[in-house]
């Protein structure tokens, strides 16, 4: 457990590498066109992947100052994104933006976890190593 | 010293991390470029809704099912501009391939569906009319045929009967599994193609550029 605990930034960072390098190839290798929702959770991912990449290197835990107001604007974009597909009377064109619908709805679901999970391990990371 | 070990591992795992997600990324571009495309045809469709001229230049395909809130805006906002701009002038012909995944979507496109299949030349009128109703709120059966009413030249009878027994259901599946066939992974709706090479569902000036370099190559 305290193994764990004193890898939390870590944890933070593959889950923001991993959405960033998984929005690149859907945008960039894939070439499809990300909706407006896409993109506001791209433009907190994007920053995410560098910012924890070098905390998690130098175990910087006053990154979180940095870090969570971007979590939270993800987090925001991917749960609104998750319930306008359970409930498509909720989505809004101003928001979402006039692009497409993908049949494969789950994306959304996993971005507002990814954004929860990255939100609880940086604010569950330990102020310093040395009791690990 | 322990304190030290620990940041020293660490830091070897971000920068192993570093290296393998480049390798993964880098196989997964390499593997993505080995793929072969498939040449787009829509031979493959069921039923496709096709307007204007056979021996067109520009051949436009609009991949889209009537659920999509983003599918119905952007066709409201588009379909009108090409049909005054492209297809009445003979520039292009424009072929809607109706496909249903969402729920609730199937009434809507068996209606325009039976519109086409009765009156081609009304279809376009038809479908004008329920996007504009879709913008203002949830299109019902008796909406569809409210409008087929207005529209005028329709058997109302046969519609109803279209809508509620789902005549059209087998060609919309056959619509459905030939776009995902045809997309793959990429599947996603609208999905435009501009004589078989993918267009924007951006706006109706991107589609009018990709045109107008087709047309002036030509």
């Amino acid at each position: 457990m305290s193994w764990l605990r004193a890898h939390y930034l870590y944890f933070a960072w593959i889950l923001a590498l991993g959405g960033f390098l998984i929005s690149v190839y859907f945008g960039e290798v894939l070439n499809l066109e990300p909706c407006r929702l896409c993109w506001y959770q791209r433009i907190a991912i994007f920053p995410l992947a560098l910012f924890l990449g070098i905390a998690a290197y130098k175990h910087d835990r006053k990154i979180a100052v940095y870090c969570l107001p971007l979590v939270v604007f993800g987090a925001l974009a991917a749960i609104y994104q998750s319930i306008s597909q359970l409930f498509p009377s909720l989505h809004s064109a101003f928001l979402c933006g006039a692009t497409q619908c993908t049949i494969s709805g789950i994306s959304p679901f996993l971005s507002a976890a990814g954004f929860l999970a990255m939100g609880f391990f940086i604010l569950n990371t330990p102020k310093d190593l040395e009791q690990y | 010293m322990l304190y030290g070990g620990i940041m020293e591992r660490k830091k070897n795992l971000v920068l192993a991390t570093v290296a393998a997600a480049l390798v993964v990324f880098g196989g997964a571009v390499f593997y993505e470029a080995g793929q072969k495309q498939i040449p787009f045809q829509v031979a493959g469709a069921g039923t496709l809704l096709s307007m204007g001229q056979r021996s067109s230049f520009v051949e436009i395909v609009l991949i889209e099912d009537f659920q999509c809130r983003n599918c119905m805006a952007f066709s409201h906002q588009v379909i009108p501009k090409i049909q005054m701009e492209y297809i009445r002038t003979g520039k292009a012909r424009f072929t809607l391939v109706p496909v249903s995944f969402l729920a609730g979507s199937q009434g809507i496109a068996n209606a325009v569906m039976e519109v086409y299949n009765q009156a081609p030349d009304r279809f376009f009128s038809y479908l004008e009319a329920v996007l504009e109703q879709y913008q203002d709120s949830e299109i019902k059966t008796a909406d569809l045929i409210r409008l087929a009413r207005r529209t005028g030249g329709i058997d109302l009878a046969k519609l109803q009967l279209a809508i509620e027994r789902g005549s059209h259901n087998q060609a919309l599946e056959k619509n459905l599994s030939w776009a995902r066939g045809m997309m793959g992974g990429r599947f996603k709706t609208p999905a435009l193609y501009i004589n078989g090479a993918p267009g924007s569902t951006f706006s109706f000036e991107a589609i009018q550029y990709q045109i107008d370099q087709i047309i002036g190559k030509r």
